[in-house]
């Protein structure tokens, strides 16, 4: 590879100045003050499963400062969702969860609009309500959500995913399913030494982005729909607006420059405030606060997994079955394309010559759910990765050593088919078995705090078969300006695309700028979902900053006497490559047009990464995912055998990326996930009893703070580089990958810290003496 | 939400505005507790009587004859770092270190944790277990009542229409004392209490002549564990003892089942909390000798 001088350093972000004075814009920086804003409320179901019998607004209508009420008969008459349209944006004859959507009100204040609300009058008749999704899997299900299911409008086949197929007749509740079939699992197990079986639960979270759901519409006396919106992938809500209220994409626009965190959350306030827009012809705002969030949007699903392993004596693995059931709640939102992903988290690591999978995605009586950083691979690895343990400990084989035997190989076939690039896992196991001191037993120093290690590795894909296009404008001072369509989540894509730009025209990055953040003058991005944004964009802005260079180059070319091609260009002069002193400046080169200021040099990249077709019958397909990245914790617990509190004493976590582009901001993705990773170890867990919260805030729902963390001298970071040939220099990307090793090593850890195992995440402190009183308070393994 | 915000600038003017607009009125202090209930829509008020201007209610005062004083305004913080404190009741400036976080502890007062009045308000076992009292303020003059008879259920107390609660009194710490506070947090940082646990000692040599053990969250409101206070009196302080006094904490504990803890939990959190109290506290009182 060629020297890097801008990509691989840790540059300051481009958005630090901004976010830490203050003065970057958020959503809800927009429109502040603007007059004739009203404000919309949303009424919700009480009830977890019940028949509207009737809505009477008139009450609601007759108050002063209500400008609208609307219900299910004034919207139009689609259904939302990605792929399976089963969702109305009001509930029309059923609601399905404490939560549905039932009317909207906007008003000229918000006093108003919660007066309006309260005066709506809604008359259920109450219907039996299943909240399991095993329950609720069943044949013989005793509630079924969607009588329907078969008439519902489905979008085309992408992925290969049979969802155009889709019948639900022997499982009524099952809005999606996913299987892989490799090799014959049931002579397998006939063969194998050991054979274990389990099953993990992990439950409902959230993705507790800082910024709270905010949305502004308002409809242009053209027509143009503009919403200024909290919510990330600005391109996919302006497709599905356009779809939802049959508008022809020209006439949407979404503005969002700086979104708070998303981690995976989707537009749940939009299509609200865009309809009451379309109809009032004036500005409407939303606004969710907290508690909305965590009662009436979405979260990530709770599941079960189902694993059986048999291997040879050797610690090889035969065979592997797998079945995950995620409860989906009541719409199937992302389904199937969701379930495909949700079960990705099983397939890419390691050898298995035998291979069977089925995954069932199942509506319930619950709050509809959504990607959620990782989508559900952390749970499944959470649950593969503890089995591992478990294995190892019955077989008596080392756990990184049985881990090593069964990991994938470069150019190795992995499950369905795929040929494995770029894995650096082993490296990364390497790294951290070495930091923790792998092999050396804790030092015990209390009876009542107990010792122990764990490690865990982990694989996540990048999704394939998407796009994104970038703009690159050279302007006559030497700036370089980026526009890209992805979003800026805080996970620094502004900077990292930028650092690749300046790599490209060989300058610093004082020459930098990015516009980004509004459909009306950035192209179209998939946007930052899947860890996507790195490998897609950064290979867009490449394409893009070649196609500026040609444009330069041809222009430069006959002033200098040479042909494009022995042009090169850096610090904001064209040279010809083999007599560096023959050159042009850019601000020459813009005097050379017509018209001296009349042109312009925009170069447009576009990246695609094609998938193949699956054979939805096993799942196999050529290419599925652009790429894989892996990774490794090895963390040290100490566990109080008295009250069952868990402390996380070290962690060394160990990534591979490809190239990082900005390592300290790698650095700020890993010890971010790590947190996350903590939290889904210890702490985070929405508790619902019969389709109701129970702790919709954060006082409840715990996520973990910053004095949680191991002290710093305590924790080390690791960048591998397995470099993938289809990456801009090399990179991959590690938005979700970093979080996702973390809750199986704690869980080891602690099993060899007190001998305890739990199937059930979190580990709370009771589960964890209960576990222990259950197994006669011996603390030693 | 609409209130009208009232700013009394003395106490008796407080307790007039309070005695006027009776249940629909609400005391402001730190606003830490109040903001957020009403917020939830969880305390609904048509006046908030903020009582944040009034002059000289926010002091730390100490002499041996006296005891401790402590105005109703005080901001836990300033009893968490106040040194008189931290010399002569640790137990009190330990317990306000555990309430919320730094941000929460500025602004939160120690009238404003005792009038929310919670099952698990952090500085209530401490100061029970010390004999506090509270001095309240109304139209018809003032009373002092002890701590221990002030809380009637979860958030309610026997403070009447019209009357404020103005100060905390504690008395003069007897020699060879020592007060223990341990707060059990499911998330081992900032978090509210699943349980706490207070324990005050009193030792001649190795015989403990007074004990108090009082229990937050585990009861709807914080309550003292009397047998165990039985138990230890007049007896000599060893291991088995002390764990005989947390078995019977434990069983005198009253906790529920709710979304931050089950009752088996709590229960034994009281038996493990109280040992680990009374050790602590038994050591304590022993080296003060």
């Amino acid at each position: 590879m060629t020297e890097l001088s801008v990509v691989g350093q840790s540059v300051i972000r481009l958005d630090a100045f901004d976010k830490v004075t203050g003065a970057a814009k958020f959503a809800s920086d927009f429109m502040v003050g603007a007059h004739g804003v009203l404000e919309g409320k949303v009424l919700t179901s009480p009830y977890p499963h019940a028949r509207i019998l009737s809505i009477d607004t008139s009450e609601a209508q007759k108050l002063p400062d209500v400008k609208i009420v609307l219900t299910a008969k004034d919207t139009p008459e689609k259904n939302l969702g990605t792929d399976i349209k089963d969702q109305p944006l009001l509930a029309r004859d059923v609601v399905r969860f404490i939560g549905d959507p039932v009317a909207v009100v906007a008003a000229e204040t918000v006093e108003a609009a919660e007066k309006a609300i309260s005066l709506i009058k809604v008359d259920y008749e109450e219907l039996q309500p299943i909240f399991d999704s095993e329950e609720a899997m069943r044949t013989d299900s005793p509630v079924i959500l969607h009588h329907d299911f078969e008439q519902y409008r489905r979008t085309a086949t992408t992925n290969g995913a049979t969802i155009g197929k889709i019948s639900n007749i022997n499982l009524p509740n099952v809005c999606a399913t996913y299987k892989v079939r490799k090799g014959d699992v049931e002579k397998a197990f006939e063969e194998a030494d050991v054979v274990v079986e389990n099953r993990f639960v992990a439950p409902r979270i959230i993705h507790a982005q800082m910024e709270a759901d905010y949305c502004i519409a308002q409809r242009g006396s053209d027509g143009t729909l503009t919403l200024w919106s909290s919510s990330k992938v600005i391109y996919r809500t302006k497709y599905l607006l356009a779809d939802f209220f049959s508008l022809p994409l020209s006439k949407i626009r979404i503005v969002n420059p700086y979104v708070g965190g998303a981690f995976g959350r989707r537009p749940v306030i939009e299509q609200f405030c865009a309809l009451l827009a379309l109809q009032t012809h004036r500005p409407v705002r939303i606004v969710m606060s907290r508690e909305d969030i965590f009662t009436n949007t979405h979260t990530a699903p709770a599941s079960v997994t189902y694993i059986k392993d048999g291997l040879k004596k050797d610690g090889s693995l035969i065979a592997r079955e797998v079945k995950l059931i995620i409860n989906a709640g009541a719409y199937s939102t992302v389904m199937p394309r969701g379930i495909l992903a949700y079960s990705q988290g099983a397939i890419a690591t390691y050898r298995i010559p035998n291979f069977k999978m089925d995954s069932f995605s199942v509506y319930t009586n619950n709050l509809p759910t959504m990607t959620c950083r990782g989508v559900n691979v952390p749970q499944l690895q959470a649950a593969l990765e503890a089995q591992w343990d478990i294995i190892s400990h019955k077989l008596g084989v080392d756990p990184v050593e049985l881990r090593k035997r069964n990991i994938l190989n470069e150019g190795e076939e992995n499950i369905i088919g795929e040929t494995t690039h770029s894995i650096g896992v082993r490296e990364c196991l390497d790294k951290v078995s070495g930091y923790i001191e792998w092999g050396k037993p804790s030092i015990q120093d209390s009876d009542i705090w107990r010792k122990g290690k764990g490690i865990a590795i982990a694989g996540r894909y990048g999704q394939g078969g998407t796009a994104d296009s970038v703009h690159v404008q050279v302007y006559e001072d030497g700036i370089i300006e980026v526009r890209h369509g992805a979003d800026e989540i805080g996970q620094g894509t502004n900077t990292v695309l930028a650092q690749m730009a300046a790599e490209e025209f060989g300058v610093t990055m004082d020459k930098l700028r990015v516009v980004r953040g509004d459909t009306a003058i950035v192209p179209y991005s998939e946007g930052a979902s899947a860890s996507r944004t790195t490998f897609y964009s950064g290979n867009a802005t490449r394409l893009a900053c070649e196609d500026a260079q040609k444009q330069i180059f041809a222009l430069a070319a006959p002033r200098l006497g040479v042909s494009p091609h022995e042009l090169k260009i850096a610090d904001s002069n064209i040279f010809v490559k083999l007599v560096p002193e023959k050159f042009i400046t850019i601000s020459e080169l813009f005097s050379l047009f017509p018209s001296k200021r009349g042109g312009e040099i925009i170069g447009k990249g576009v990246y695609q990464h094609r998938n193949t077709l699956m054979d939805s019958e096993t799942g196999q397909i050529e290419r599925m995912q652009a790429f894989y990245m892996y990774g490794a914790n090895a963390v040290e617990v100490a566990v109080n055998i008295r009250t069952g509190e868990i402390k996380i004493l070290k962690v060394g976590s160990a990534w591979d990326m490809g190239q990082p582009i900005n390592p300290k901001l790698c650095e700020g993705q890993i010890e971010g996930g790590l947190s996350w990773g903590i939290g889904m170890a210890l702490t985070e867990e929405m508790k619902i009893e019969r389709g109701r919260v129970l702790n919709p805030n954060f006082r409840d729902y715990k996520i973990p703070r910053a004095d949680q963390m191991p002290d710093r001298a305590c924790m080390e970071s690791f960048l591998v580089m397995d470099p993938h040939n289809e990456g801009p220099f090399g990179a991959k990307g590690m938005g979700e990958v970093t979080l996702m090793a973390t809750t199986p090593a704690v869980n080891n850890a602690v099993f060899n810290a007190i001998g305890v195992r739990l199937y059930e995440f979190p580990l709370t402190p009771e589960k964890i003496l209960r576990h222990l009183k259950d197994k006669g308070g011996s603390p030693s393994p | 939400m609409h209130f009208e915000y009232l700013e009394p600038q003395t106490i008796e003017e407080a307790v007039a505005l309070l005695a006027k607009h009776g249940g629909k009125a609400k005391v402001l202090a730190g606003g830490t507790d109040l903001a957020v209930q009403m917020k939830e829509r969880k305390t609904e008020a048509d006046y908030v009587v903020s009582i944040g201007r009034i002059a000289n209610l926010s002091y730390i005062s100490f002499d041996e004859d006296n005891g401790l004083k402590i105005g109703a305004l005080t901001p836990i913080c300033e009893i968490e770092q106040s040194s008189i404190l931290q010399q002569r009741y640790s137990i009190i400036s330990q317990a306000a270190s555990t309430l919320a976080d730094v941000t929460v502890r500025n602004i939160a007062t120690i009238g404003g944790n005792l009038c929310n009045a919670s099952p698990a308000a952090d500085m209530v076992p401490s100061l029970m277990a010390l004999s506090a009292r509270v001095k309240l303020t109304g139209t018809n003059g003032e009373r002092i009542v002890p701590l221990e008879d002030y809380f009637t259920g979860p958030g309610t107390t026997i403070l009447q229409t019209g009357e404020l609660l103005v100060e905390i009194q504690v008395p003069t710490p007897a020699a060879h004392m020592a007060g223990i506070f341990i707060k059990h947090r499911p998330r081992g940082t900032v978090d509210l209490a699943t349980v706490g646990v207070a324990v005050v000692l009193t030792l001649n040599k190795d015989i403990c002549t007074k004990a108090k053990v009082v229990l937050g969250a585990v009861g709807p409101i914080p309550m003292r564990a009397r047998n165990a206070e039985k138990i230890l009196e007049g007896q000599q302080i060893n291991e088995d003892l002390i764990e005989k006094a947390a078995l019977s904490a434990s069983s005198e504990a009253k906790p529920i089942d709710d979304v931050r803890s089950s009752a088996e939990y709590r229960r034994e959190m009281v038996r493990v909390l109280t040992a680990d109290a009374l050790k602590l506290a038994g050591d304590e009182a022993g080296l003060t000798s």
